[in-house]
């Protein structure tokens, strides 16, 4: 066992010599904040990662940690660089007492496997708070056990609009993708970016698509990867064919492909872009950088299926966001009471911004602004919320499927030369 | 102190803790990637063993690795027949004795104090096509035809890379061969210009040869450089727009860290280690003659 670890720790070394100084560079670290008379307290310490940028995950930490009276040394990393690291860190066992892990079966199956996270339900059950937890959000493995907690909502995939760009326009947000494709043809006309994509991390072209697949038909996925259809149907070909429309007709931004994320939404922000593709966990930063000006509406019909069929989804209910505790941790105990007060801490945070939580609160609701509002009532009326794909793939296969994705709109393959592609790779996860 | 000197027994008992730290940290890693690239293995879960399987798949089935391959020959080539000449030329003004020197050849090295990923993430900026400097200069030049996507364009994205490792390094070399230059006696100049070899003349029959020995290590670190490359790729195009920025070092972390292929990650890494010490080897080769002294 040893043998095999330093080995590992050995080989990353030499795998990650070229990497770490670049990753390195990017990370923006608080740095750990232990409490000077901590120690003279004589209080157990417990660390955790972090890859949520949101303060308020720092503060809800900080407060468990007072609440459950542990010294707490809190880690935020960023986001794509965590990735990184909870992948060697999970090989080499050198995990904190208490990490956060990312939605998907790509994420949560490496930790599971490795064996390193302690089961919780002895404390969920001791300390009676597993009974806080709405039904089906404590996921529970195969052996029986529950090995971790919520760390967020569910999140879904939104189609947010620049409201002053839009009227200067004078049009209105699309309802279907004719009108999706009249508002990019008018956008273009203009000057203005019809649609900002971030297209160099791959993720947000990839969830275009999928919806755009779910518009066509809602169960379209689930059929094909369980084997009841292909992925050469014709819903599959029809939403890669809009995907080629889309970037025929200039509807992202130049060099969308090259562009990263947070640039791509900078455009957005500064009434650059029309339109901009994200998560639902961007609403309280995007409404606070944009005001009034953030319009919100529910995804147009650009297919078969009701706008209200079908939205896609970060995280399924199998692998969602999650807290871990590490099994060598030192403080074992402490660090699973941590972790469960802070899942509970960050759910009252959620709730008091008009999020619905997945566990009870005692806290009440500060008023919601207008688009959130409306976001909440779209969702409660949306049939189905479809897992984005990449979370049901395997690590090797989802990458393997957002490269193949990234060609599509890159114009490397025809709808239907994706889409032969697609049926031979996901085939394979099966 | 010579008694202590001349026992090699003592000599080789001062080397071990050293010698222990090298084998630790360099060799015993280069051996368990070795290891490592002929099993399947995801970092996690027992491994099995495939022998050239990774192997197998690196040459014939994974079409970006020599997309990766070709990438790294434009790196190298750039670093040498470009990057180098370069250098050069800015040594040799920053050699010449006239007001300002010195603030030159700060100026000139600068870049080089700076971080890669600093460096990267400036010229994402700067090449960035909507709100970027380079397109807006261009257009306010009435160039405007000539604006592109630069990095997110499979046709510039590789050539934007590489002249923003140009433009980082060229003071690298610059101050390395200035060193070289400075380290050539005046009297060899003074009696060349007795025979009329001035200008050009004196740089290609005086200062060349004399740098011979100095142009050939930085050939190699540009070389070993350019087949290392990651930090600058990562920053700016993550390796696309579709594998067009891609090189074997960026591979072989996404291969091992993203998709949790570490076998065919560590299969990669045995790549490079070879492929590097080949070349720097073939080059040492070719490039070492006989001391030239006037």
């Amino acid at each position: 066992m040893f043998g095999k670890k330093l080995g590992l720790v050995a080989a990353s070394a030499l795998l990650c010599g070229v990497a770490l100084s670049a990753c390195g560079g990017a990370e923006v670290n608080n740095g750990e904040t232990p409490k000077p008379d901590a120690k003279a307290e004589g209080k157990e310490s417990v660390s955790l990662w972090i890859f949520d940028a949101d303060p308020m995950y720092q503060a809800a930490a900080e407060a468990t940690a007072a609440e459950v009276g542990v010294d707490l040394k809190y880690e935020y990393i960023q986001d794509e660089t965590y990735k990184t690291k909870i992948s060697v860190a999970l090989a080499a066992n050198e995990l904190p007492d208490v990490f956060q892990q990312h939605a998907g079966k790509s994420y949560r199956t490496p930790v599971l496997q490795s064996k390193t996270v302690a089961p919780l339900n002895d404390t969920l059950d001791s300390t009676g708070l597993g009974a806080k937890f709405l039904d089906n959000q404590l996921v529970k493995e195969e052996d029986g056990n529950i090995y971790s907690v919520p760390s967020n909502i569910s999140t879904t995939l939104v189609f947010y609009y620049n409201k002053k760009l839009m009227n200067d326009l004078g049009a209105t947000p699309p309802a279907t993708w004719d009108d999706l494709q009249a508002v990019v043809s008018k956008a273009e006309d203009k000057g203005i970016i019809p649609i900002a994509l971030g297209g160099k991390e791959r993720w947000q072209g990839d969830l275009l698509y999928n919806l755009l697949v779910a518009r066509q038909d809602v169960n379209a996925f689930d059929k094909a990867l369980s084997g009841q259809a292909k992925f050469t149907d014709a819903p599959f070909v029809e939403a890669a064919k809009q995907v080629a429309s889309l970037v025929s007709s200039n509807a992202f931004q130049k060099g969308f492909l090259g562009s990263a994320y947070l640039d791509a939404q900078e455009l957005f922000k500064n009434d650059k872009a029309l339109i901009w593709i994200d998560g639902s966990f961007n609403f309280s930063a995007l409404s606070k950088a944009m005001g009034d000006n953030l319009g919100y509406i529910v995804f147009p019909k650009t297919g078969a299926e009701d706008a209200y069929s079908a939205t896609i989804g970060f995280q399924n209910s199998a692998a969602p966001y999650s807290l871990f505790v590490n099994n060598s941790s030192k403080h074992l105990d402490k660090a699973k009471e941590f972790a469960i007060n802070l899942s509970l801490k960050l759910n009252d945070e959620f709730v008091r911004k008009g999020l619905p939580g997945y566990a009870a609160s005692e806290v009440k609701s500060e008023s919601q602004n207008e688009q959130l509002s409306t976001y909440a009532s779209d969702i409660g009326k949306t049939a189905k919320t479809q897992a984005m794909w990449f979370g049901l793939l395997s690590a090797d296969i989802g990458q393997e499927y957002r490269d193949m994705t990234q060609q599509l709109y890159g114009g490397n393959l025809t709808p239907e030369e994706y889409t032969a592609q697609l049926e031979t790779l996901l085939r394979s996860a099966e | 102190m010579e008694r202590a000197l001349s026992d090699k027994k003592l000599i080789a008992l001062f080397l071990v803790p050293g010698l222990t730290v090298f084998l630790v940290f360099y060799f015993v890693p280069i051996l368990m990637t070795a290891y490592y690239s002929f099993q399947e293995w995801d970092g996690i879960n027992p491994m099995t063993f495939i022998g050239l399987d990774n192997y197998t798949k690196m040459f014939t089935a994974d079409k970006s690795f020599w997309q990766a391959v070709w990438n790294s020959v434009a790196f190298l080539l750039v670093g040498v027949f470009i990057q180098l000449p370069l250098s050069f030329g800015l040594a040799l003004l920053v050699s010449r004795k006239m007001k300002g020197r010195k603030w030159f050849r700060n100026i000139y090295f600068f870049p080089v104090v700076m971080s890669t990923t600093m460096v990267s993430l400036l010229w994402v900026k700067i090449y960035d096509p909507n709100i970027g400097m380079l397109n807006t200069l261009l257009e306010a030049a009435h160039l405007g035809s000539w604006a592109q996507a630069w990095l997110g364009d499979t046709k510039t994205a590789l050539l934007s890379v590489l002249i923003v490792t140009t433009w980082h390094y060229v003071g690298y070399n610059m101050l390395i061969l200035f060193a070289g230059i400075q380290g050539i006696s005046e009297q060899y100049y003074e009696a060349a210009k007795l025979d009329g070899a001035v200008g050009w003349k004196a740089v290609r029959h005086i200062t060349l040869p004399l740098l011979s020995d100095v142009l050939r290590i930085c050939i190699v670190l540009n070389v070993i450089y350019a087949l290392k490359t990651f930090e600058s790729v990562y920053v700016m195009t993550n390796g696309g727009p579709l594998h067009s920025t891609t090189m074997i070092a960026l591979k072989m972390f996404q291969e091992a860290f993203l998709k949790q292929n570490f076998g065919y990650g560590s299969a990669l890494a045995v790549f490079m280690v070879l492929e590097c010490l080949i070349i720097a080897w073939v080059l040492n080769k070719v490039l070492t003659r006989e001391k030239i002294e006037y």
